[in-house]
């Protein structure tokens, strides 16, 4: 309507004659085409919007909501009357806690630890030691509508949030302020091996429980996607010194009684074994000496049974046949007259000689 | 006719436009708008949309309607039981009257400064009426040590809820109804000791480990030594069972032997002594034996004898 109204406007005060009257009406209207033309296509610019494959657009129509629309090309009217947010509801974001991460990558690069993440990371635990918790708290969008317009307050001081690139930077504080709080309220409520080793996945399970309980209740429409435990350590070298330490002694521990095992296994066989050797030795020795025995006897019995039939000359016969032995085996004979008696004392040269043949000679 | 209203239309139509601005207004999704009139509300509006308000003579003043943060300043304070720590809370907080908070705040800033007066005291006083143990736990249920020499049966119990209640209790000790504000949670954020504290606490969970690693090293001594005490006294009893057993069959065997011996032999005694005898005699001589024979001992004699028998 405002175009032609000002044409009408500002076309009464000329007053020449009809033809150039004419060319000046002309030369106006193609102008106002122009002018027509043109705002058409910027308005034409506000009015197609579009939104990304993993955003979703809230429409707002003089700042109420009407409407929320799925990725693609869509219209709306023009600006003023209807405006559009782009929310990422597929994106998952991360946030770090205690730890910073510069430059992700194959070989991610962390920052060195300020004394910021230190005091993000430092907790009491419930048995009031320190412990040292680095964790990451993943999340989406889950209601855009409410992302947007249940939790506010940061865009007065935006440039000072970590998220001001955020379509709604107020939410990921809020995050961080429960995190940080449901953190250290589950930390605070176990023991330091608890949250060091045994209890990590527990305590991540919880948080994230807590946390997106915490924000239903704020209705910040977003859902955490995980919340996991990174490092988490006892709060200074010396003491994460003097935890390794435990870890050294229980493995000494572990690793000398091993080696009292191991020489118990090597050694208890080993005398059993010589045990059973010892007893089957002992009973070759029965059996052996039983056999001896046993031979000996018959021999005896059988040499026996002759001797009786003929005492007398088996007695004479056996002993010469010994002594016909013996005197050829000894090399050394003597034969003395019993009248020459001063020999003796010269033949005191061998006494062990002598004495052997004092008791081959009695019988 | 027609000719005489288009004009006026026009001029009407130009103007509001123009004034648009002083007569419309648009109240955003998560805003709320005060009007006043030459400073004094008339009407506060939560609805968000298109509203109109008599122009030049009345203002509009946004003023949020979402959720609000507030962070506190780490604080340094005593629990009941004299222990000094750090504290620091975070609140959440909106507006619930905005004519009332337009009145009497003004801004978010202005509550933010409300929240840091009253906020800090309540936190002050409530934390004066703990012990650290209820700041720092929310229930009594048992802590779970990987080193079961660490389990401490009944250490200090926690009042109620901990730190719960404790927040609960600050969230109480504060009342913001008459700014048209209301508190919706505090927690607590961080907790710990004061700074020169802190290395005390190093230092007591250092002893506490070295404590634990001493009793390891102990008892791996005493693990081994019970094990190779034990072995030592089951090779003791395998070696006395082994000499035993041996001794035993051994004994047994000479035994026997006797036995057959003295049955065999018994039967003839002087003819077992004369055949050992001369047994005696040939093993007696060797190479090296010097024999003397006497004359009257010679074979003869000794063949005499034998016939004498």
């Amino acid at each position: 309507m405002s175009p032609p109204d000002r044409f009408g406007a500002g076309g009464s005060p000329f007053d020449f004659d009809d033809e150039r009257r004419a060319q000046a009406v002309r030369a106006v209207r193609l102008a106002l085409a122009g002018i027509v033309i043109l705002l058409l296509v910027i308005l034409s610019f506000t009015m197609f919007y579009r939104i990304e494959a993993s955003d979703e657009g809230v429409v707002l129509r003089f700042g109420k909501v009407i409407n929320t629309v799925p990725p693609g090309l869509h219209w709306k009217l023009p600006w003023p009357i209807d405006s559009v947010y782009d929310v990422p509801v597929q994106r998952i974001q991360t946030m770090e806690f205690g730890f910073e991460t510069v430059q992700p990558g194959r070989v991610s690069v962390y920052a060195k630890q300020n004394p910021g993440d230190l005091e993000v990371a430092e907790m009491l635990t419930g048995d009031l030691n320190l412990g040292h918790v680095e964790w990451i708290v993943q999340y989406r969008v889950k209601d855009p509508v409410e992302f947007l317009f249940e939790v506010g307050g940061s865009e007065s001081e935006s440039w000072m949030s970590k998220y001001s690139n955020e379509v709604n930077p107020s939410v990921p504080d809020t995050i961080q302020d429960v995190s940080e709080s449901v953190m250290r309220k589950l930390v605070g409520d176990a023991s330091i091996d608890y949250v060091l080793t045994i209890g990590r996945d527990q305590i991540a399970k919880e948080a994230e429980e807590l946390i997106q309980e915490e924000l239903d209740n704020f209705k910040a429409g977003v859902d955490i996607v995980t919340v996991k435990l990174q490092t988490t350590s006892p709060p200074t070298e010396a003491v994460q010194d003097a935890f390794q330490e435990v870890n050294r002694a229980r493995q000494k521990k572990e690793r000398v009684v091993n080696e009292a095992e191991g020489e118990r296994n090597s050694k208890i066989p080993a005398a059993r074994g010589a045990k059973d050797k010892a007893i089957a030795e002992s009973e070759g020795y029965q059996n052996r000496v039983i056999l001896t025995t046993n031979g000996k006897i018959n021999a005896f019995l059988a040499q026996l049974a002759e001797y009786e039939k003929a005492p007398d000359i088996t007695r004479k016969r056996l002993y010469l046949e010994a002594m016909e032995e013996v005197l050829s085996q000894v090399g050394n004979k003597t034969i003395i007259d019993d009248s020459v008696r001063g020999v003796l004392p010269l033949l005191n040269l061998n006494s062990g000689s002598a004495k052997n043949l004092g008791e081959g000679v009695q019988p | 006719m027609k000719n005489k209203l288009l004009p006026i239309i026009a001029v009407v139509v130009v103007v509001a436009l123009v004034t648009m601005k002083s007569w419309i207004y648009v109240v955003e999704e998560g805003k709320q708008v005060v009007v006043t009139q030459f400073g004094r509300p008339v009407v506060a509006v939560e609805d968000a949309g298109l509203h109109f308000k008599t122009p030049f003579v009345q203002e509009v003043n946004v003023l949020e309607q979402r959720l609000l943060p507030w962070d506190g300043a780490p604080e340094s304070m005593q629990t009941r039981d004299k222990k000094r720590i750090d504290i620091d809370v975070w609140a959440r907080w909106h507006i619930v009257d905005p004519t009332t908070f337009f009145v009497k705040v003004r801004t978010e800033r202005g509550g933010q400064k409300i929240l840091d007066d009253l906020v800090d005291s309540a936190v002050r006083d409530v934390v004066a009426r703990h012990r650290l143990i209820d700041v720092v736990r929310k229930s009594n249920e048992k802590l779970v040590y990987e080193i079961d020499v660490l389990e401490r049966g009944d250490g200090e119990q926690v009042e109620g809820n901990g730190r719960d209640d404790v927040e609960k209790e600050i969230l109480a000790g504060v009342d913001l109804t008459e700014y048209g504000m209301e508190l919706v949670r505090v927690r607590i954020k961080r907790v710990n000791y004061v700074a020169s504290v802190r290395q005390t606490v190093y230092e007591r969970m250092m002893s506490e480990r070295l404590r634990i690693a001493r009793l390891y090293d102990s008892e791996a001594l005493e693990e081994q030594n019970r094990i190779l005490g034990q072995t030592q006294k089951e090779l003791d009893q395998i070696e006395g069972e082994m000499e035993q057993q041996s001794a035993e069959i051994r004994g047994e065997a000479d035994a026997k032997v006797i036995q057959l011996t003295a049955e065999a032999y018994g039967k003839s005694p002087e003819f077992y002594e004369f055949l050992r005898r001369l047994e005696v005699l040939k093993t007696t001589a060797s190479r090296d034996t010097r024999l003397i024979l006497s004359t009257e001992s010679d074979l003869f004699g000794l063949l005499n004898k034998a016939e004498q028998k």
